[in-house]
């Protein structure tokens, strides 16, 4: 099956990059972004990729302000363009509080502050009310799947909902046997005929792409014990949704500090024509 | 007799009209430099001050308030309160006795700079005026212009003054004319540096002076209770202390006197005016007077003579309010040893915790009435004190901590709210202050003064402390610890008392377990051993908890004991000898039963889950018989109390989930499980489910792994059956609704087939996908209401077929034959 052709995580010590330097130096001069560390990011205003990565330091509450360092691109504009440009999904679950950790990692609540995202797509496993109200102090478009351990019986087993030109599903993924198989999940992929599908359960973070689209795991956000994966390290997944591209940042908590991986997809023009 | 309000307002006015009329001449007089006239004149005027119609609030008014109290004086915070109720009570407009008075000294001071009299003759002159009061007034404004002169010793002059001014034994006239003694004369005191300093030991004279103005002072205000009837002494005690100002500025002055060192002051100026304080016996003047010099007297003062300040606190009247006083020392010096690093010092050399210490016990112990908040007031105080002063002694903390509990012992459970306050205040310091339950949990006085609360606020108290644990991220990392621990917070552990079980609030009661599921997270110690004694000291006190708690608390303690044996599986290597007791077979046995506590709440449910957790672990560690028997106990569970069919699909999933990943098991155990597995699947109640669970026992039979099972005939039995239930599920639905049913169950199976013909099952080969492909066409033609969302599932799951036939290669050449 085609778990070969598009991108696979890479192993232990594929390159990290700390949450400010998601962005290299742009192309083009347009923008500057200032972040709180102090450092000012030139971002290029003529690709959509700089609406990305500006994306993810809105969400992430690094940045402190956008400038304009030329006349070509007014401020205004770029400001007019963001609302239409970016959509955030944060993409996270099995957090299994207070059953195996006691709390999500400061870091990353210091990360997530509320009014910047859009969308939340939670595998499950929260695992009580408390942790619901957290995610949905963040974004009141809250959608979550089943994990075994809710004590909310009436979450769904699996969900699909769109979000601009991409169609989403989520699962748990407890149900789906063997657990964390690629082909099983593309099995359900296909049934639920939805370009991004989005599991949990393995509590190990991951991102596929096969010919029928993206299957994404978030992992666990508290790096909850697994009996499936060993050495879990807390995890969640920013997706930024644009135009037929998402862009899948990934952050992860490695021995105190939090790295972020980028992996960019495209939607082909073929899964597109079958809709 | 005390005069009512209108008649007092009428008699004041009077009072007023005569002084402005007095004082008219007297300017008059004083214009044409007319000395004679001008002194009859300020003679009748201040007549009017021996008025004993007003009450002394009034008579203040009469009294020029600007004067009295100078900007000088209202640094001072104790009259500021006084001057402010008089400003906006008094009449500023008026011109007051005092004012004038200050006029006459100026005339004075021209008249012997004139030199048309002397200063002697003049002070000789103004005690020819007839009454008393006036006469004593303007000897102490010529007095003044004496001092000034410099004509004679500053020294004889206050003495002369101070003595001649026991003629007035009226106490509010006599108040009001020391306190203005006090005032013209502080600036002239014979102070260190002052230029009346005289030669020899003259600032004992000063303190002399100000210390017997103050004494005198002090009884005319002491006795000022004892003057009219009885009915009026709560209006009198109110007077009082609205005048205690004018007594207290005495105290102010010799703060101010320079010549006042610490030896003088511990040697002449404390002792005397605790004499004075003690003697007079008064409820009303030692509270506040005692507040006064802790108020005035600079705090290193008060750390040097803390003995003899404190020593007067049991000698005071019963009634007396000496926490609030006591409060306030120990308050002003916890700040004044906070302020510098370079007191501290100070504070362990006079050894003032134990003074105070004592101090407290012996006012307790004196005043048997003092209510126990009282009592808690004085040990927060004590307290705060002694975490600032001397932050590293736990002992002193303890040592208050149990002075509490010493105190409230033979009480059950406090009931006054206010004292419950103090005592979460008592038992929140420490935490604050350390930021670390650790300290605490040393303090073996701490549970004890915990156990006084009520059970509500007992539990509010622990969930402070977990907060507190779960803010500064503190790690519990021995037994020890735990053990004490859960002593604090037994409240909410288990039952302290069943009566009360129907008020609890299911919320709160939610949210106070649910904090203790996290607290059980923060104990933690990577050594296995200690890990292992932590484990078991948690178990046994949350076994205690009843079926309400356990659901909350067993899950925490089954994954913390679980990450143990994961970290134990690490380290196969170091295992030295059989005598350690740290062995994941251990840790399953306390597992095994502590699960078992699970059913008889009864929550089948969340044990089965735990049960195949810990299967999965024990598979991990290649202990096949402990896995099979946590295998066997999530089957019988599943069997005998999973009753909700939609409980029971998702168990069923979870275990041959679990199932699928076990590769410990015996060909024969390994049977017996994948039998009752698929069992069970065929046997949920609808069609649907029972139909995909048989599905996803195929997989028990095949493991896409080196080694794994692979029994492509098993495979194909589980999906042959699956399609027999996806057929009966058809008819079933033919039957009873007139249409076609799910024919969204075939695609799965399709899926399913595609899958195990990847995976190279030899039974699973193409003619079999064909004839399922052409099968699934013909159910979706004789459908007639198509469903969208099946349709959708058949075109992408036909799409992917032609993308793996057109992928080319070993798997292209696979799905060649297959058409679409």
């Amino acid at each position: 099956m085609g778990r070969a052709i598009g991108f696979r995580r890479r192993e232990r010590d594929r390159r990290r990059v700390s949450a400010p330097s998601v962005l290299p130096p742009s192309i083009s001069k347009d923008f500057g972004a200032t972040l709180v560390c102090g450092i000012r990011w030139r971002l290029g205003f003529g690709g959509l990729l700089s609406l990305a990565r500006l994306a993810v330091l809105l969400c992430s509450g690094v940045l402190i302000e956008i400038s304009s360092d030329s006349a070509v691109a007014p401020i205004g504009s770029f400001r007019l363009l963001l609302p239409f440009q970016m959509v955030l999904v944060l993409a996270i679950g099995d957090l299994h509080i207070p059953h195996r950790a006691p709390d999500l990692p400061a870091k990353f609540k210091s990360m997530l502050v509320p009014g910047k995202i859009q969308h939340i797509l939670c595998t499950g496993n929260l695992c009580i009310k408390e942790v619901h109200d957290y995610l949905k102090s963040l974004c009141p478009d809250l959608h979550i799947a089943r994990g075994e351990y809710d004590e909310d019986a009436r979450y769904p087993e699996n969900k699909t909902l769109t979000i601009g030109q991409f169609k989403l599903g989520l699962c748990h993924g407890h149900q789906i046997i063997p657990w964390g198989d690629l082909d099983s999940l593309a099995m359900l992929q296909r049934q639920l005929d939805v370009d991004i599908l989005v599991t949990g359960h393995t509590h190990q973070f991951k991102a596929y792409k096969h010919e029928a689209g993206v299957v994404i795991n978030p992992g666990s956000a508290t790096g909850a014990y697994s009996s499936i994966t060993y050495d879990v390290n807390p995890s969640f997944v920013l997706m930024d949704i644009d135009g037929l591209r998402v862009v899948v940042y990934v952050y992860e908590l490695i021995d105190g500090e939090v790295k972020v991986d980028k992996i960019d997809f495209k939607k082909t023009a073929n899964t597109q024509s079958a809709h | 007799m005390l005069p009512h309000g209108d008649d007092e307002e009428k008699w004041l006015a009077e009072g007023i009209a005569g002084i402005q009329h007095n004082a008219f001449y007297m300017h008059r007089a004083l214009d044409s430099n007319d000395l004679k006239d001008a002194l009859r004149y300020s003679v009748q005027m201040l007549s009017e001050l021996r008025t004993s119609l007003l009450s002394p609030h009034k008579y203040y008014e009469l009294c020029e308030l600007g004067y009295l109290f100078d900007l000088a004086c209202s640094e001072c915070c104790l009259c500021r309160s006084w001057i402010l109720m008089c400003f906006f009570s008094g009449d500023w407009e008026d011109m007051r006795a005092f004012d004038e008075l200050r006029k006459m000294e100026m005339f004075f001071r021209e008249e012997t700079a004139r030199g048309t009299i002397s200063v002697i003759e003049l002070y000789e002159l103004v005690q020819h005026a007839g009454n008393i009061l006036p006469r004593l007034y303007l000897l102490c404004t010529v007095g003044s212009v004496y001092i000034k002169s410099k004509e004679a010793p500053a020294k004889d002059v206050l003495k002369d003054l101070v003595e001649m001014c026991r003629g007035i034994q009226h106490p509010v006239r006599g108040l009001f004319l020391r306190s203005y003694l006090c005032q013209i004369s502080r600036d002239k005191l014979p102070d260190i540096g002052s230029e009346y300093e005289g030669d020899a030991d003259t600032v004992s004279h000063a303190i002399e002076f100000v210390i017997q103005n103050f004494t005198e002072m002090n009884k005319l205000w002491v006795r000022m209770q004892h003057q009219g009837p009885t009915r009026e002494k709560d209006k009198r005690e109110k007077e009082r202390s609205q005048l205690r100002d004018l007594v207290g500025k005495n105290l102010h002055v010799l703060s101010q006197i320079e010549g006042v060192d610490l030896d003088i002051y511990k040697e002449t100026v404390l002792p005397r005016v605790l004499e004075q304080v003690v003697n007079c016996k008064d409820e009303l003047a030692q509270h506040y007077l005692m507040d006064c010099i802790i108020q005035v007297f600079p705090d290193e003062y008060h750390l040097q003579t803390l003995e003899t300040l404190l020593g007067a606190f049991p000698q005071l009247q019963p009634t007396v309010d000496i926490k609030t006083v006591l409060s306030q020392l120990m308050d002003r010096l916890s700040i004044y040893a906070a302020s510098s690093i370079e007191v501290l010092p100070e504070f362990l050399q006079v050894e003032a915790f134990s003074k105070l210490s004592n101090a407290i016990g012996k006012v307790i112990e004196a005043q048997v009435d003092m209510p126990v908040v009282g009592a808690i007031t004085l040990y927060v105080s004590l307290l705060t004190f002694t975490l600032r002063v001397h932050p590293d002694r736990l002992d002193y903390v303890d040592q208050v901590l149990g002075a509490c509990v010493k105190k409230l012992s033979g009480r059950a459970k406090l009931e006054d709210s206010r004292a419950t306050k103090q005592i979460v205040a008592l038992l929140s310091a420490p935490l604050e202050k350390y930021n670390d339950i650790v300290t605490a949990l040393k303090l073996p006085n701490y549970p004890r003064v915990m156990d006084h609360l009520d059970n509500g606020t007992n539990k509010v108290m622990a969930v402070v402390i977990i907060q507190s644990i779960m803010k500064n991220t503190t790690c519990i990392s021995t037994a020890d610890k735990v053990e004490a621990l859960f002593e604090l917070i037994k409240g909410l552990i288990r039952d302290v008392d069943e009566t009360q079980d129907d008020e609890i609030d299911e919320e709160d009661f939610k949210e106070e377990q649910n904090s203790v599921a996290r607290l059980i997270h923060m104990l933690h110690n990577d050594d296995p051993e200690e890990m292992l004694k932590i484990i078991c000291t948690v178990r046994k006190h949350i076994i205690l908890g009843g079926p309400k708690r356990l659901p909350f608390t067993v899950p925490p303690l089954v994954f913390s004991a679980l990450k143990l044996v994961r970290h134990l599986q690490g380290q196969d290597g170091d295992v030295i000898g059989e005598e350690i007791s740290a062995t994941p077979k251990k840790i399953f046995q306390i597992l095994h039963q502590t699960i078992e506590a699970l059913l008889s709440v009864p929550s089948p449910e969340l044990a089965l889950r735990l049960y195949l957790q810990c299967a999965e672990a024990a598979n991990d560690c290649d202990l096949e018989p402990v896995a099979y028997e946590f295998f066997t106990q999530a089957f019988i569970l599943y069997e005998e109390e999973v009753a909700d069919s939609k409980a029971q699909v998702t168990a069923i999933h979870l275990i041959i989930g679990t199932l699928q990943r076990m590769n410990v098991f015996g060909v024969e155990n390994r049977d017996t499980l994948t039998h009752k597995a698929t069992g069970y699947s065929a046997k949920l109640l609808k069609k649907p489910d029972q139909c995909r669970a048989v599905y996803a026992c195929s997989h028990l039979f095949w493991v896409d792994e080196q080694d794994g099972i692979k029994d492509g005939e098993r495979v194909l039995l589980c999906l042959k059956r699956a399609l027999r239930i996806a057929n009966a599920a058809q008819q079933m639905a033919n039957v009873t609704r007139g249409s076609s049913g799910p024919v969204v169950l075939f695609i799965e199976i399709l899926n399913k087939y595609l899958y195990f013909f990847e995976k190279g099952n030899p039974q699973v080969t193409s003619s079999v996908l064909q004839g399922l492909i052409e099968l699934i066409k013909t159910e979706m033609q004789t459908d007639g209401s198509s469903d969208p969302s099946a349709d959708a599932f058949f075109a992408s799951t036909l799409r992917y077929i032609q993308f793996q036939k057109q992928k080319g290669g070993a798997m292209g050449e696979k799905y060649d034959p297959i058409k679409i």
